[in-house]
């Protein structure tokens, strides 16, 4: 997996973090916990505001997907009743994303293939979290699978760019938390395109050995983002 | 207290691991126990602590980590700045753009209805945080809740500069008393600190910086005559190299402090 990960750069934020992965680009930002809006306000626990910002133009309803999505994650996540009247607002700002110009790719179809901004909204925002010491259940982490002619292991395709979500048979969006660094439990799958249960479940298990080794290096980043922290302690 | 070896780096999800057995259990910043299943996880991730006492009988467990946004809690140390005023209390601000805690009037050494203090928007003052609920106003005071005396809490005179650093280096400072970054201060000048868990340092070398600007027609008023005026430069110096040497050590690890501590204070 190319992950490339830079944490803490926005310094007017609590937690910020800037991921690359294949041609994607992006920004989050993790504001909290501050005082809400009174229309935010839930009385038990934290409201999550959640702003999705492509890489160009203005946010339309594709964007507003990517939120509805994320939002659906993360509030299973966070420890929201740490934060009662409060708000967090996370803000995934794209850098840069695939260029639908060079491919036949058509409009419509454009604005149904969300899954690699989502994929990586959802890897960012877990350092973006971490970053802005927001209490977390448990560490989560994501990987987009396309599957061309039949589901085999050959035939995943990890990390797709647009094109190849495009021709696929289907793809997925499978994001796991977890927990001990070994067990996991599904937070979050979006699939889209024509598949078997059978293909799904070995779909399921691909994934699951695939989010772990990313999870391996979120432990290693954030290691090291945490000695830099501590360095004056060494 | 006897403290365990290093402690390790977890993160959210991790498997703190450590037979509690029958003593009793006390969780620390980014310890939370699950109400569904009882679980204690990790919520953050830093530095795991685990100490024991010596009796075997009670255990601290937290983790030690930075964030940016301080959020009070009940017995910690702050600087804060008076941003208003609201009925019988002071409007307090710990961190800019942040929440105001309430500092009542009253709550002063000697105050009473009739006594009270009188502070001006904009000054600085050392308090402890007396109430943090998260669902109401968090309050802080201005004395010692054991003996009612001053005990250190109060105005921050404005002969002190304020400066900010990270949140688990100013625990470190308060806390850590193996912490060799005062001491060594120590040695290149005499000094008054104030160190707030918000990450707020009120630092005053000497007898402090008098006057706003060193050359200020309002320096005459304080300063009589040179000797005086040189000797204002000279702790102004002092005051800006120690708050810059302080900044710097966040940076360092442990042995650059010495080479910092020269460069900071190298024109002097």
């Amino acid at each position: 997996m190319s992950l490339v990960v830079k944490s803490s750069l926005l310094n007017k934020v609590d937690g910020s973090a800037e991921v690359e992965i294949g041609r994607t680009k992006l920004v989050a930002s993790v504001s909290g916990p501050i005082e809400p809006r009174s229309r935010q306000e839930l009385p038990n626990s934290a409201s999550l505001e959640i702003i999705v910002r492509p890489a160009v133009g203005v946010s339309t309803t594709r964007e507003k997907l990517i939120e509805d999505k994320l939002r659906s994650l993360l509030q299973n996540v966070i420890i929201r009743h740490k934060y009662p009247r409060q708000l967090i607002q996370i803000v995934i700002q794209f850098l840069v994303t695939e260029d639908t110009n060079n491919y036949s790719i058509t409009e419509s179809q454009k604005q149904k293939l969300t899954s690699i901004e989502l994929n990586a909204a959802i890897n960012a925002c877990y350092f973006a979290l971490v970053d802005a010491n927001i209490a977390l259940y448990y560490s989560f982490s994501s990987v987009c699978i396309c599957a061309n002619s039949s589901i085999e292991e050959d035939n995943l395709k990890v990390n797709p760019d647009m094109k190849d979500l495009a021709v696929s048979r289907s793809h997925h969006v499978i994001s796991y938390g977890i927990t001990h660094s070994s067990s996991y439990n599904v937070l979050l799958i979006e699939s889209q395109g024509d598949f078997s249960e059978d293909e799904f479940l070995k779909l399921l298990d691909a994934s699951g050995d695939l989010c772990k080794s990313l999870h391996d290096e979120q432990r290693s980043h954030i290691e090291s983002k945490i000695k830099k922290e501590f360095i004056w302690k060494q | 207290m006897s403290e365990e070896d290093m402690p390790g780096i977890v993160i959210p999800g991790d498997d703190i691991n450590i037979n509690l057995g029958e003593s009793k259990t006390t969780a620390g910043p980014g310890i939370y126990k699950n109400p569904r299943n009882q679980e204690i996880i990790p919520t953050t991730a830093g530095y795991l602590n685990v100490r024991q006492n010596k009796a075997n009988t009670q255990n601290l467990i937290y983790i030690d980590s930075n964030s940016k946004r301080y959020i009070p809690q009940v017995n910690d140390l702050v600087i804060g700045i008076i941003t208003g005023v609201l009925g019988e209390s002071y409007k307090v601000q710990l961190q800019d753009h942040s929440t105001n805690l309430l500092l009542s009037m009253t709550a002063f050494p000697n105050a009473t209805k009739k006594n009270r203090p009188n502070l001006r928007v904009g000054q600085a003052v050392y308090a402890r945080v007396s109430q943090a609920d998260p669902n109401i106003d968090a309050e802080v005071e201005c004395f010692d809740a054991t003996t009612g005396k001053d005990g250190g809490f109060g105005l921050l005179d404005e002969s002190g500069y304020i400066f900010d650093v990270n949140l688990n280096f100013a625990r470190d400072l308060l806390f850590n008393q193996n912490s060799p970054f005062l001491e060594k201060l120590a040695t290149r000048c005499r000094f008054e600190i104030a160190i707030g868990m918000n990450g707020k340092i009120w630092l005053k070398c000497g007898d402090g910086v008098k006057a706003r600007e060193a050359d200020s027609s309002s320096t005459q008023e304080n300063a009589n005559g040179n000797t005086d005026k040189s000797a204002l430069i000279k702790n102004l110096k002092t005051t800006l190299a120690a708050a810059k040497y302080l900044t710097r050590c966040q940076s360092i690890s442990a042995d650059q402090v010495d080479e910092e501590l020269r460069a900071a204070f190298k024109s002097i």
